[in-house]
């Protein structure tokens, strides 16, 4: 017998075949070569089986062998699909099918024996479904039996697309592969991006993210910017610098996407400002600093004057501050005039300046 | 359909086998095929299904199922589902193919005819 883990993928490639095949025959070809799949003995031989499988059901396509055997073979109700006990996993929706499928069968030959007085008001509520107007359509058509459809034209009136031969794929299947190569597109995406943040959806995602809830400010490629905000804090922004301005009752938050600007940020009773880096993320009562985005992890921060509180917040809290929520405001110790932090990625080291480097950080102001 | 056996008179030689098609559109007889009715005709009142054919011929299941299907659509062979209870057994049932009293009688021309004008013994 072959190992249980394989049993899956190999009936999965044996009924995948039977699909193929042609659609009056199909659930048969299914049902037998799952069988005489379950009566071969090891893994390869079943999985030479199975990919046989479906160079059989091509053939079958291009043969068109099932509308021949639907003709000269009688078609019971034994010949629909039987329920398989040893398999437990349910596809959501098929056991209804194949109840409608039944029924609609077992209407059929009563139709065609002649149907009872009590069997016509019945057989009329059965159709008031449209679901079932289309299966009993439908199966009349595959099992090529004209004379049924056009007794069934006679109650309602039948739609050529149920009769009609699918071509390709059915829709279904066309969304779920869709569905299903965005989901393997994105892990890539999303694992790239949690594990290195900002290195491919940073500005794409989180920019946005953020850009979405406040007011977007950019600078030219070639022109410095100045931008007011309305608690009083004065922003100079560098050449390409990109900000997004959230404003609530309690805090100003502020995601630098891109570039480097320099922030006087007033004091004000019980308001805090915040300010996102790339990945860092600070908090400050009141400062003048000058902040550059050099890569998507180095940070160069650097106090210019006042007395300055900065601290790094977690992202939960800069988040929350985002949103309006209130946030206990940071402890103002971390910098104080004329010290510049430095942080690279798995270190932050912070110095103080001389007043000459100090001002060299904000030179580009000056041209 | 069973009367039209008319290509296993014809005089045609039999390494053309799979031209036969051209004068008979229900069956396609090749080789493959003559091994399929050839084990059929070891037991011919036996009803097979396509794993015992495919143990006793050794062909692959790509090339054996159309074949059981172009024949039993020929109406060589009829089909039917065996008759157990799967939940008793424990394993599905299975589809069995039996050779028709027509089928019978043109499979054993079929082969007769192949090996004689091949100068096998038969």
């Amino acid at each position: 017998m072959s190992p249980s883990w394989v049993d899956g993928p190999i009936s999965w490639i044996a009924q995948r075949a039977a699909r193929l095949a042609p659609e009056a025959i199909c659930h048969r070809l299914e049902e037998e070569w799952l069988a005489d799949l379950a009566a071969l003995d090891g893994p390869m031989l079943q999985l030479r089986f199975a990919l046989g499988c479906c160079l059989a059901a091509l053939a079958m396509r291009a043969d068109r062998v099932g509308a021949t055997l639907s003709k000269n073979v009688r078609n019971t109700v034994d010949d629909l699909p039987a329920a398989r006990p040893w398999d437990g996993v349910e596809i959501p929706f098929a056991r209804r099918r194949a109840r409608i499928r039944k029924e609609a069968f077992t209407w059929l030959e009563r139709m065609r024996r002649g149907l009872r007085d009590e069997q016509g008001s019945e057989l009329r509520a059965w159709l008031r479904r449209r679901s079932h107007r289309v299966y009993i359509a439908r199966e009349a058509a595959q099992r090529d039996r004209p004379e049924d459809l056009i007794v069934l034209s006679e109650i309602f009136q039948i739609n050529t697309a149920w009769v009609e031969p699918r071509k390709g794929r059915s829709p279904t299947v066309n969304a779920a592969a869709a569905l299903m190569a965005i989901c393997i597109a994105a892990v890539p995406l999303f694992y790239t991006h949690y594990s290195m943040p900002g290195l491919i959806l940073g500005p794409a995602l989180e920019g946005s993210f953020m850009e979405a809830r406040g007011t977007v400010y950019n600078s030219g490629q070639r022109a410095l910017r100045r931008v007011g905000l309305r608690d009083g804090t004065q922003i100079v922004m560098n050449r390409g610098t990109r900000i997004a301005v959230l404003d609530s009752d309690q805090s100003s938050s502020v995601p630098l996407v891109r570039g480097e600007a320099t922030f006087t940020v007033p004091r004000q009773a019980h308001r805090s400002f915040y300010l996102t880096v790339g990945v860092r993320h600070f908090g400050t009562m009141a400062a003048t600093f000058n902040v550059r985005l050099a890569s998507k992890d180095t940070i160069e921060l650097t106090v210019l004057d006042g007395a300055v509180g900065v601290q790094a917040l977690s992202s939960t809290a800069c988040t929350d501050a985002a949103r309006g929520c209130d946030v206990e405001p940071p402890v103002p110790t971390l910098l104080r005039a004329r010290q510049m932090i430095d942080t690279e990625p798995g270190s932050d080291s912070a110095r103080t300046l001389s007043l000459f480097e100090a001002l060299a950080q904000i030179a580009w102001q000056r041209g | 359909m069973l009367e039209d056996s008319c290509y296993l008179r014809s005089s045609r030689p039999l390494y053309r086998l799979s031209s036969m098609k051209k004068s008979n559109p229900n069956v396609r007889m090749s080789l493959q095929t003559l091994r399929v009715l050839e084990t059929f005709l070891e037991n011919p009142s036996d009803a097979l299904s396509g794993a015992d054919v495919l143990k006793r011929s050794g062909m692959a299941s790509g090339t054996l199922y159309p074949i059981l299907l172009r024949l039993e659509a020929a109406g060589w062979f009829v089909s039917r589902w065996e008759t157990i209870d799967p939940a008793k057994a424990g394993r599905p049932r299975r589809r069995l193919y039996r050779l028709t009293p027509g089928g019978l009688q043109l499979a054993t021309n079929v082969l007769t005819s192949f090996t004689f004008r091949r100068g096998l013994p038969a």
